[in-house]
């Protein structure tokens, strides 16, 4: 080993008290903290892409700036690596009260690492008081939502490449799970960089997860087919929807018709009780939670046995993403996709919401008064119209990343229909090479029953759940009496 | 869901100005009419408590349901299905009882701190640095970490468990075993909702509601002893009047006229008479002290015109309309006087 190797393995024993890296982790430590280099990662979920950044900052020292696009993320984000030790952390987004932010501004100087959210990062205001920073290390997270999300979505996202200039070039380590070829190269555009950065990618296969996509009838049937498979399937799951209503009413019934402890995450849960799921889920106290997939959850719990997709995603980046939350243990694990043909009806229509149509891009243009625009849509008209662009030019460009969003939709779509090599099918459409023999199985469709037994999931170990003794006795717990 | 607690806060009789409601709910500045209002629809106290309150989408949904009449000017007033719904409810959800305290102490902040110093302190009495911490206010948790410096460990756990244990034992059994649920720390973690042991009619309104007005009676309790959990109110202190109102409102206790704080300050004299104006609503002037603010003659005035003893009907143009603002500010005085009034007659009553 060299001396750089124990270096880095003498933080890993002492922060987080491990004594090897998972797969990747060292290889991007190496070329960013050794060799200096920017460096794209694409490692699968599971893989530990935060401690890569939390060891780099620790390492490097000064300010370790991470772009992080999911706001609700962001404070789970902080309070993770509050858990890890490192208490000089701080989370800043437009969520926050102006008070607030201006406080954190104020103070940055005392911060080790900043995670913030494009749309904040790109405020003149903000972008000045970092720049006064010894920034050392600028991390993107999902930085895969450069290319997906940025030219429509959140236009944000490609000014994130002016920040890195005017924090005079700090290191940049882009993190994503899932990223094609030509996602990496668009990523990689935004920066200007004056030589390629260091690709360090993994395969997006997760070989302990067994793939599998069930087609069914209708709407009644599937709710039939969840209910079976809640109660069957071992150990802690998630179930994503599109919709918060639907999850609402799912994790009622799930609660009164399996023996399973439900709840449901998404974004109108309360702060507290958002906390109650996230540490209950932790502790094996609640076996499955309804979530919405624009909702992210920032624990880290590693022996998620199971994640059930009721609506499927909009696109493969978005799948693996979410159903890489299963099996971060490396024990086996199970996806499974439930479908009806309506289903992309449904989330066509979502992706459809997001983009502005021929007729508000002419009305924007004619700036014609009281016209209801989406305030989402608005803003991003607002931010191409800055750009120089014109009406035929957005309109143009619009029309341009729908067609990109329905193909990215067939090709979700497709993963459901094919009955051959799905695990590669997954594989050819991130451009890896096919596997072969027994790597490339572990899948199954509606044509054969599921057989759980067979996939041999670990189950779980409940924790007692201490929720209704006595509050004397709750008490004397609470402060180990 | 808020859409019923509306409810509460309408009747058949007067017609209510939505937008106070909304204001208030929301936090953040408010005018010396949305104050003003507040305090005669007694909504005051909620200042900043359901900050995502969006009072459009709340009035749509009465009106769909024909539970209110929802007038061109923003009026509403309960329909004779809302007064029933409004009784059903009543019956059925949680109404809190404890949050006057909200005015002078932020209740939200506290209870965050509350749950964080608990957390904290439960770790603690395990040794363990290395937890997931509540997440709250930035500030906050810097004010809730020097305050932790401030005790000895020993003192922090023992004495905090101890305060805790005195405030449930004076709580029925069924509140203090809520109480407890709520609280979380070193491998205890807090109740879901669904498990909670509270009536089937509440939803997670109620339960946000019932926890805001626990902690809210635990303040005013807490307050009037010599606790650590007193010292952790006195951080969540307030004032709901800007910075500015209260340099006008320190001068004008210094005997300084409304014209000299004007001219000192460098500010209209409107501005001014706002400012105290909006003292006496949120501070709860006595009658004594809004008396002085109205000169004699005005009152007489006043006094021959509002014979009408419900002040919500009152028209200030019959005083005040073609002359300065000054004369208004004397109307909306003389309202205040009114209920200052009332407040008293009642506090001699009890």
């Amino acid at each position: 080993m060299s001396t750089f190797d124990n270096r880095l393995h003498a933080y890993l024993k002492r922060y987080y008290n491990f004594n090897t890296f998972r797969p990747g982790q060292a290889e991007v430590l190496t070329a960013l903290l050794e060799r200096r280099e920017d460096v794209l990662a694409v490692l699968p979920t599971g893989t530990g892409k935060s401690l890569i950044y939390e060891l780099a900052g620790r390492y490097l020292g000064g300010l370790t700036v991470i772009v992080s696009p999911l706001l609700s993320l962001m404070q789970d984000q902080v309070a993770r690596l509050n858990a890890h030790g490192i208490r000089r952390t701080v989370a800043l987004n437009s969520m926050q009260h102006p008070r607030t932010k201006f406080f954190i501004l104020q103070n940055l100087a005392k911060f080790d690492y900043v995670f913030i959210a494009p749309e904040t990062l790109t405020q003149n205001s903000v972008l000045e008081a970092l720049a006064q920073q010894k920034i050392n290390l600028l991390v993107v997270d999902e930085a895969h939502s450069i290319a997906q999300w940025g030219p429509d979505f959140r236009p944000d996202y490609l000014e994130i490449g002016r920040a890195y200039q005017l924090f005079a070039q700090p290191r940049l380590l882009l993190l994503t799970a899932t990223a094609s070829a030509q996602v990496r190269t668009e990523i990689q555009r935004q920066f200007k960089l004056p030589k390629p950065m260091t690709q360090v990618v993994y395969s997006v296969n997760r070989p302990n997860i067994h793939l599998r996509t069930e087609k069914i009838a209708n709407e009644q049937e599937k709710h039939a087919r969840l209910l079976e498979l809640v109660r069957e399937l071992p150990g802690a799951g998630i179930i994503y929807l599109s919709s918060k209503k639907q999850a609402n009413q799912l994790r009622t019934d799930l609660q009164q018709k399996t023996a399973r402890k439900v709840a449901t995450y998404h974004g109108d849960i309360e702060n507290e009780q958002r906390f109650a799921i996230q540490q209950q889920f932790m502790h094996n106290q609640l076996d499955v939670i309804v979530a919405t997939s624009a909702f992210g959850m920032g624990i880290d719990k590693a022996d998620v046995r199971w994640v059930i997709h009721y609506h499927l995603a909009g696109d493969l980046e978005s799948y693996l993403q979410e159903i890489g939350r299963a099996g971060r243990d490396q024990q086996p694990a199970i996806a499974i996709l439930l479908y009806t043909e309506t289903d992309d009806y449904l989330v066509n229509n979502l992706l459809i919401s997001g983009i502005p149509d021929d007729l508000t891009i002419k009305h924007f243009y004619l700036q014609t008064p009281h016209y209801p625009f989406d305030r989402q849509q608005l803003r991003l008209l607002q931010y191409y119209a800055s750009q120089g662009l014109d009406e035929k030019a957005v309109t143009e460009l619009f029309r341009r990343r729908l067609l990109v969003k329905r193909l990215a939709l067939q090709q979700m779509v497709q993963y459901i229909e094919i009955t051959t090599d799905k695990r590669n099918y997954l594989l050819r459409v991130f451009g890896e090479e096919q596997l072969v023999g027994v790597a490339a199985q572990n899948w199954s469709t509606q044509a054969e029953t599921l057989d759980i037994a067979s996939l041999a999931l670990p189950t779980t170990k409940v924790m007692p759940n201490i929720g209704n003794i006595d509050w004397q006795k709750r008490i004397k717990k609470l402060f180990n009496q | 869901m808020i859409t019923g607690y509306m409810l509460t806060k309408l009747n058949l009789t007067e017609s209510r100005r939505a937008k106070v409601f909304g204001n208030i709910w929301q936090g953040g500045a408010q005018t010396v009419s949305t104050s003003f209002w507040g305090l005669v629809y007694d909504v005051l106290p909620e200042t900043g408590l359901f900050e995502n309150t969006n009072i459009e989408k709340v009035l749509k949904e009465l009106q769909r349901h024909g539970l209110i009449k929802h007038d061109a000017h923003g009026l509403i007033q309960l329909t004779s299905k809302g007064a029933t719904t409004q009784a059903q409810y009543q019956e059925t959800h949680y109404i809190p009882k404890h949050l006057a305290i909200n005015q002078n102490f932020d209740l939200k902040l506290f209870r965050d701190l509350f749950l964080l110093a608990n957390q904290t302190i439960s770790e603690l009495a395990y040794h363990n640095a290395r937890f997931y911490p509540y997440q709250i206010d930035l500030q906050a948790q810097w004010q809730l970490k020097h305050w932790l410096k401030m005790h000895p460990r020993e003192v922090l756990i023992t004495q905090w468990s101890q305060e805790l244990q005195t405030w449930l034992a004076t709580l029925s059994n069924e509140d203090a075993q809520l109480f407890a649920q709520m609280l979380f720390g070193h491998d205890v973690s807090n109740a879901l909702f669904s498990e909670l042991p509270i009536p089937d009619t509440w939803t997670e309104f109620d339960w946000q509601l019932w926890q805001l007005d626990q902690i809210a009676a635990l303040m005013t309790v807490s307050l009037t002893t010599d606790t650590l959990i007193k010292s952790l109110i006195l951080l969540t202190r307030r004032s709901l009047l800007s910075n500015s109102a209260n340099i006008s409102v320190a001068m004008w206790q210094e005997n300084h006229s409304l014209k000299q704080i004007a001219q000192q300050r460098q500010i209209k004299p409107n501005t001014v008479r706002e400012h105290i104006l909006q003292a006496a609503i949120l501070q709860r002037w006595s009658v004594a002290a809004i008396e002085e603010l109205i000169p004699d003659n005005e009152q007489s005035v006043l006094a021959d015109i509002y014979r009408d003893a419900d002040l919500i009907n009152w028209d200030f143009k019959i005083y005040a309309a073609g002359k300065d603002p000054r004369y208004f500010t004397y109307f909306r005085l003389y309202q205040l006087l009114q209920l200052a009034k009332k407040r008293e007659d009642m506090d001699v009553n009890v």
